[in-house]
């Protein structure tokens, strides 16, 4: 998330939230009603709110402008605490189809989360980025398989950035996606092949071939 | 052609060896240098003499802590703790043994003492085998590469001398490192060609990994398909080096001519043979000669099949740098030890009847995509018109004919004539401006570029030229290249370059070519379409912002009649400063223009 993210309140004009906006290039912003002891969270605007439609006369598209942020935006929007699982907070954006969710903590507003924080974390839990080499596996949905596969790697000294695994293509199977450190994964992806683990890598890019 | 060359290696350099267990052995050096020796190419005065580097220099690059660590685990290589080892890398590929540090020493020292020789020149062109350690990072090892010796060795010789200097990375495997330390450096301009991050180390160099600013445009990536071939692979580079080294204008080029992607070797799937590598070291030779005043420093980098395709491999890089011929065979007494077949390239192979079969024609359609992005988003737009891809011809006909036209323009430093439909005939009886800078290192190729734009089923040329026939400026506009976003669109063209020669600017000239250009009736059934990328521009020789750029570039088109239109077009959306313009012809159909504007705005990327 963003910590301590700019924020408008409801009584800022469509024009203000929209140039802070521009100016910080983002495209969510929590509207917080200021109290003595807490900032209370009353709404957010996204970008989209802002817009005028293409075909709105002139006059109604200047005089939006000109209107307050309270009248646009979203109240009551969904929101996590900033002790919630990254997970929750991607199914909560997944299931309501929204671009962000202010995290709001005893205290008020602490941050926001937007899709681009969702991508960092795909990018992390993916090893994208840091080099290494990319071996995908398909292992039988049952117990103890993905050790098995993964004592293969042991064996040959290599170090995992990353293990990612997800339903497989069919069901009762796991896919299974590795980011090994290192730049000879041939040995590697051969072990696993010997091994009975039908892997996809360097040197082995298609597992259909003899 | 070529003057003083040299070798930066000798035996001191077997001691960087990573054992008999991975591919990057001791034996590499003594298998090429042998082979060199005994072809009689290699003599002792051809080795350039070099010490190990000091930190003051490998400290451009690298951490000091990190460089600390290398040299302890270099004295003791059993780690006392695994996870600071793990942490700086020195694990797996790159597990320290006794010596590490002053071999890895050895190897920088080896390149930057062959950057310095040709950036003084004492030297026209130098060879360092064992360099080209590209993967290492600011403070980490990665894949063999402990120290980074090419970025150490530019990052040296950028300081000490005014050089711009292109980097080609040859090697199956992304050069990341060396991209990384000159990611936002204007001077320092690295294109990579490699094997795609798919599935292969070290997983980056895909087409978008531009540079930052004031770098923006200064990092090249070619990520190719397994199984690309030489074929695939020269047409790759004839497509993006040789035009991005005109439109970078380098003083010193540097290679690394990794070998890895070799058919036989076990790293890497690109499947390209020695004769390519040969192919390849004839166009950096010249592309030296023609960009870069000469100079030249080639490194060995990567390249695991030890005993046929590496020494090989070196030799006939060498022979090419150098000037010298080898012996018609591998010397048999050579061979003697490392038993292999006699020929220095593997002998042609006859061309399948039945052609590529479905996975090869799928790898050349997706490079064909790939090339055609990296060229519209490395290339100015009038340099990837001078180098047009030999592609097969465009699909629509001719614009209807009208009479060629002559105009007058008074510039304030003199009169000129505007013509359009320019035939390549009168093209070529043309001078070209010396300030038309994009191919002041390519003279001989300024006219015939034009020319050829001339002679395309839809292009056409018009010109700004002396009443003594000096051309000072033009325009051309072209059929908008394939797999492009508006590309197929009927009848929509694209102005593929304004260029006006340096001495000419500032008068006016661009607008009254752009407004000369479309004023033929035929235009009115056409959409032209024109894109603008920040990077692309010329601001040090204009002395604007980009944004100040970008506000002269669109009055000049809208003073023709253009319009700024808004598009999340990827190349466009990529920098604000950006610029897509659009003249819609009066008579071009409603329905026309509705599928024209449904593709400014996408919403959505779908991957290629």
């Amino acid at each position: 998330m963003t910590p301590g993210p700019v924020t408008v309140s409801p009584q800022a004009t469509v024009a203000a939230a929209s140039s802070a906006m521009r100016r910080g290039r983002f495209r969510h912003l929590p509207v917080v009603a200021d109290s003595e002891t807490r900032s209370e969270l009353v709404g957010v605007v996204s970008q989209r709110d802002l817009e005028t439609w293409p075909e709105a006369p002139v006059e109604v598209a200047e005089s939006l402008a000109d209107r307050p942020v309270a009248e646009v935006m979203t109240s009551q929007p969904v929101t996590v605490w900033p002790d919630e699982p990254v997970e929750v907070a991607a199914r909560l954006l997944a299931e309501h189809a929204i671009g962000c969710l202010p995290v709001v903590g005893d205290e008020g507003l602490v941050g926001i989360l937007t899709e681009s924080d969702l991508f960092s974390v795909l990018l992390r839990l993916l090893g994208g980025g840091e080099p290494s080499s990319r071996i995908t596996l398909v292992l039988p949905d049952v117990p103890g398989a993905l050790g098995r596969a993964m004592t293969v790697v042991g064996e040959l000294g290599v170090n995992l950035l990353t293990v990612v695994t997800e339903p497989g293509p069919e069901p009762g199977t796991r896919g299974v996606v590795l980011r090994a450190g290192t730049i000879n994964a041939a040995p590697l992806v051969a072990a696993l092949v010997a091994a009975g683990f039908p892997a996809t890598g360097p040197g082995r890019p298609d597992p259909d071939e003899p | 052609m070529s003057g003083a060359c040299a070798v930066a290696a000798d035996e001191r350099l077997a001691a960087y060896d990573f054992g008999p267990d991975r591919p990057f052995q001791a034996g590499r050096l003594d298998a090429g240098l042998s082979l060199l020796r005994a072809a009689k190419v290699l003599h002792t005065g051809d080795l350039l003499a070099f010490g190990p580097a000091g930190d003051a220099d490998l400290e451009l690059i690298h951490d000091r802590d990190y460089l600390e660590a290398v040299a302890r685990f270099s004295a003791d290589p059993a780690p006392a703790d695994p996870v600071e080892a793990t942490r700086f890398g020195l694990v797996g590929d790159n597990r320290p043994f006794p010596g590490l540090d002053e071999a890895a020493r050895l190897v920088a020292g080896a390149t930057m003492a062959a950057l310095d020789a040709v950036a003084d020149g004492r030297l026209t062109h130098v060879f360092a085998p064992v360099a080209g350690l590209h993967h290492a990072q600011r403070r980490r090892a990665v894949g063999f590469c402990v120290v980074n010796d090419v970025a150490v060795a530019i990052a040296r010789a950028t300081r000490a001398w005014p050089l711009r200097v292109l980097y080609v990375d040859l090697d199956a495997h992304h050069g990341d490192g060396v991209q990384a330390a000159f990611y936002d450096d204007p001077r320092v301009c690295t294109v990579s060609l490699h094997e795609t991050g798919r599935y292969l180390f070290p997983g980056t160099g895909e087409v978008h990994e531009l540079g930052r600013p004031p770098g923006t445009g200064r990092s090249v990536n070619v990520p190719l398909e397994p199984g690309t071939g030489d074929e695939g692979f020269l047409t790759a580079f004839d497509a993006v080096v040789e035009p991005l080294a005109a439109a970078f204008r380098p003083d010193l080029l540097v290679t690394q001519n990794g070998c890895d992607g070799h058919a036989g070797d076990p790293l890497s799937d690109l499947a390209l043979s020695l004769r390519g590598y040969r192919d390849l070291a004839r166009r950096l030779h010249r592309l030296a000669h023609r960009h870069c005043g000469g100079r030249w420093v080639a490194t060995g980098g990567g390249g695991y099949d030890l005993e046929r395709v590496v020494p090989r491999a070196w030799a006939l890089l060498w022979a090419e740098l150098s000037g010298r011929r080898l012996p018609a065979r591998v010397p048999a007494a050579w061979l003697a030890s490392r038993p292999g077949p006699g020929w220095w390239m593997e002998p042609r192979r006859r061309r399948r009847e039945d052609g590529p079969d479905r996975p090869a024609r799928e790898a050349e359609e997706r490079n064909r995509r790939t090339v055609r992005a990296v060229r519209r988003l490395a290339l100015p737009p009038s340099v990837r018109v001078g180098y047009p891809l030999a592609a097969p011809g465009g699909t629509s006909q001719r614009l209807p004919g009208w009479e060629p036209r002559a105009g007058r323009y008074q510039a304030p430093r003199g009169p000129l004539v505007l013509r359009d439909r320019c035939p390549a005939s009168l093209l070529r009886r043309l001078e070209v401006d010396p300030g038309i800078h994009t191919f002041v290192r390519a003279a001989e190729q300024e006219r015939e570029v034009l020319a050829r734009i001339a002679e395309e089923p839809a292009g056409e040329v018009v010109v700004a030229h002396t009443p003594d026939g000096v051309v000072v400026g033009y325009v051309a506009v072209l059929e908008p290249e394939p797999g492009t976003r508006f590309a197929s669109l009927p009848g929509l063209l694209e102005v593929g370059a304004v260029e006006v020669a340096t001495g000419w600017r500032r008068g006016g000239v661009a607008s009254a070519l752009l407004r000369f250009a479309v004023e033929p009736d035929p235009f009115e059934d056409r959409i032209l379409v024109a894109s603008g990328l920040a990077w692309h521009w010329d601001l040090d020789q204009s002395g604007l912002s980009a944004t100040a750029y970008r506000g002269v570039l669109a009055r000049v088109f809208e003073a023709a009649g253009f319009e700024v239109l808004q598009t999340d077009e990827p190349e466009i959306a990529y920098h604000p400063a950006n610029l897509f313009v659009a003249r819609v012809g009066g008579r071009v159909p409603p329905a026309r223009r509705a599928a024209f504007s449904s593709r400014l705005v996408r919403g959505h990327h779908p991957m290629p």
